[in-house]
């Protein structure tokens, strides 16, 4: 039985790389196009969110039973923000790895530090998101840090900075 | 069977004999140094398992030499294919970012879970085969392969998440080695099922796997790079050093 469990196991293995395989070359094509699909965030809502000194004027001020059930419903709104802003920064890196290759100095040293930067952030939000599910049961644990705001915001900086390097008329602050 | 089994042993090496010269017109071979030596070396240990077969035919009596040299051939492949997976994981996460720190300890882990699993999973792998050259095959070739897909199963699942993308030819290298490790590790365990009778029915299995491999290979490595592009109006000087300024200002804030 083991040794048939093992050849399955090989068998789904090889769907899983190929799976995995698929998303892995660069997606070519027109990357303006995913410039557009950039979702808006607004930075300071979420920062609120997640705001200690926020939390705890809430707890001081409401019933206990109300405070979870809204505390719970700001953390959900925190966790589709990450969502939102984990996203972006998936297109943000396409956009600044497409932009390595430009012959421009100026337009590589920008595109570096943007994917630096949302791939940074990509490994926050990753640690970030269970932690604030556990915030969600439990108020008291820690939830996602701070500095999760202030990287994102650095890399819609650092993005518009770079949109505007390639096309100074238009930017990329629209989108983001 | 027999001529199956022999056009599955020798197409595949002469392909990447082409792929090898393909390889090193390309200049790839400062970028890929353990896949260049995994390619030559699996060429020498194809000729050597040819003159031991010749050998075979001569001789019967020289068969377990014949199967020596192909576990020894074996092993000396998986390592080198593993150093082929290090220099992926180097070249298309490690030396990309400076999250290299980071992202260090979280491969090695994954590495050393893989090493316990693969050690569990062989030692449930009942081996049944009465000579002892051929039990030391089976199981190198079962643990070097589920080694071999774990490994790039963590590499390809952290560069999805990371979002980095890959350029054409180190894909290739990964799905072949993928595609070869996931038929060797179903055809390693089923081995132990059907025993000698099943030798020849696996045999062609694993080999067609490898053909399969090569074809990959040089289908990326003849295939032209795909590259995203970036479309609207060239970038003036004066705006540069403009938004140069700009950058450093909003950076450093």
């Amino acid at each position: 039985m083991i040794p048939f469990i093992f050849a399955g196991a090989g068998l789904l293995g090889l769907f899983l790389i190929l799976y995995l395989a698929k998303g892995l070359r660069s997606p070519g094509g027109n990357l303006d196009q995913l410039a557009a699909q950039l979702r808006p965030i607004d930075v300071n809502a979420f920062r609120n969110l997640i705001d200690q000194r926020e939390e705890e004027y809430l707890r001081a001020h409401l019933p206990r039973a109300e405070f979870r059930i809204i505390h719970r419903e700001r953390m959900l709104a925190a966790v589709e923000y990450v969502r939102c802003a984990t996203r972006n920064t998936s297109i943000l890196i396409s956009l600044g790895e497409a932009a390595k290759r430009s012959s421009d100095p100026a337009v590589v040293a920008a595109a570096d530090k943007l994917t630096e930067n949302a791939l940074r952030l990509r490994l926050y939000a990753i640690r970030a998101v269970p932690r604030m599910y556990v915030s969600m049961l439990f108020p008291s644990a820690s939830r996602a840090p701070q500095f999760l705001a202030e990287t994102y915001d650095t890399i819609v900086r650092q993005a518009i900075v770079l949109g505007c390097l390639r096309h100074p008329a238009r930017g990329m602050s629209a989108a983001i | 069977m027999r001529f199956l089994l022999w056009y599955l042993w020798v197409a595949p090496h002469i392909l990447l004999g082409v792929a090898l010269a393909v390889f090193l017109r390309r200049g790839l071979r400062k970028q890929f140094p353990f896949f260049l030596t995994y390619v030559v070396f699996d060429l020498f240990n194809f000729l050597t398992l040819i003159a031991a077969d010749v050998l075979v035919l001569w001789d019967s009596g020289r068969l377990n030499l014949y199967r020596w040299i192909l576990v020894w051939g074996l092993g000396i492949s998986s390592l080198l294919s593993f150093g082929v997976i290090y220099e992926l994981v180097n070249q298309m996460i490690l030396s990309r970012t400076t999250l290299a720190q980071t992202l260090r300890p979280m491969l090695r882990w994954s590495a050393a879970v893989l090493v316990l699993l693969t050690a569990i999973a062989s030692g449930r792998l009942a081996v049944i085969g009465i000579e002892r050259v051929m039990n030391v095959f089976q199981v190198l070739d079962f643990s070097s392969s589920v080694l071999q897909v774990g490994m790039l199963a963590v590499l390809f699942l952290f560069s999805r998440v990371l979002r980095l993308s890959w350029r054409s030819f180190p894909v290739g290298i990964a799905v072949g080695f993928g595609i070869l490790g996931c038929v060797e590790l179903s055809a390693a365990a089923l081995l132990s099922v059907f025993g000698a009778r099943g030798y020849a029915a696996i045999d062609a299995v694993r080999l067609a796997a490898f053909h399969v491999c090569v074809l990959v290979w040089l289908c990326y490595l003849v295939l032209p790079e795909r590259e995203a592009r970036l479309m609207g109006a060239p970038v003036q000087k004066s705006d540069l050093e403009l938004w140069d300024q700009e950058l450093q200002r909003m950076v450093q804030r």
